[in-house]
């Protein structure tokens, strides 16, 4: 068994990103996933802007985070973000946020997507070849 | 009496829309919110005089579970509940559900008892007999 390839995302912790207890607001770290997640799959060759003509959408139908420390303003912010699970019609992907300077995880989780009709928004089978990319993402 | 549920009703802003049309996954988290302030008030607390008396309660964890899509200006409505009352956390479970009771989301988050320096605390007694039901503020 081999690892997941891991996708590296790099930030700065937004001003607006932080609350009124001088550190990030935890909804956002669900963005951050966010920002792991389109640059691996645009690494993968999934463009969001060539979404409709790829035929390929999904939703998150899950998303679940652990928070560990804390980030604050100007933080330098790594994203580790990888396949952890490849479904028939969902995959998961799985994140790990650090502060990039200490190395310190901050948050860790994961998001489920569920593949699905863009006009009838009903689930549908991941259609089989970007399944087999995931696949061999995962799997390496 | 336990406080057993509170809801939180508000309509869906543009803000929190996305370019799929429908609400972006992590606003439900900024809802639960929402929902959670709004059961300590209904407790007999605000969170803020919590905060002002020193006891604070960070998300160590946060679950959503997303059934359907929520749209731009209808009515949702976050049903809160207090599940568990640890020594030294809390946690709260979320629904939300539209003017047609459909279930948009399920969720829960975790919290712990820091103090202002960020040292984890036990729950002090008046806290938990307030959110338990059975107290007030000292």
């Amino acid at each position: 068994m081999t690892s997941p390839r891991v996708s590296e995302s790099t930030l700065r912790v937004r001003f607006a990103e932080t609350d009124a207890q001088g550190i990030v607001y935890y909804a956002n770290y669900f963005v951050w996933f966010e920002v792991g997640r389109v640059n691996y799959l645009r690494e993968i060759g999934f463009d969001f802007r060539e979404r409709e003509r790829q035929g390929i959408s999904f939703v998150i139908a899950e998303a679940h985070c652990r928070y560990h420390a804390s980030a604050r303003f100007d933080d330098p912010i790594l994203i580790r973000t990888w396949i952890s699970q490849v479904r028939q019609r969902s995959f998961t992907f799985a994140y790990h946020v650090l502060n990039q300077d200490t190395g310190t995880l901050l948050a860790e989780g994961e998001t489920v997507q569920v593949m699905m009709d863009p006009k009838t928004f009903k689930p549908i089978p991941i259609p089989e070849e970007f399944r087999r990319k995931l696949l061999l993402e995962q799997n390496p | 009496m336990p406080v057993a549920e509170v809801v939180t009703r508000f309509r869906v802003r543009y803000a929190e829309t996305d370019a799929m049309g429908i609400v972006h996954h992590s606003q439900h988290a900024i809802w639960f919110e929402a929902g959670r302030a709004d059961f300590f008030r209904a407790a007999g607390i605000s969170y803020a005089e919590c905060e002002a008396r020193g006891v604070l309660l960070p998300v160590s964890e946060l679950y959503v579970r997303f059934s359907h899509s929520a749209f731009y200006d209808e009515e949702v409505a976050v049903h809160t509940r207090l599940t568990e009352i640890r020594s030294r956390g809390l946690t709260f479970q979320y629904e939300v559900r539209n003017a047609a009771d459909v279930l948009l989301a399920t969720g829960h988050t975790r919290h712990i008892c820091v103090n202002k320096n960020r040292e984890v605390q036990t729950i002090p007694i008046w806290l938990r007999q307030i959110l338990s039901g059975g107290g007030h503020i000292p």
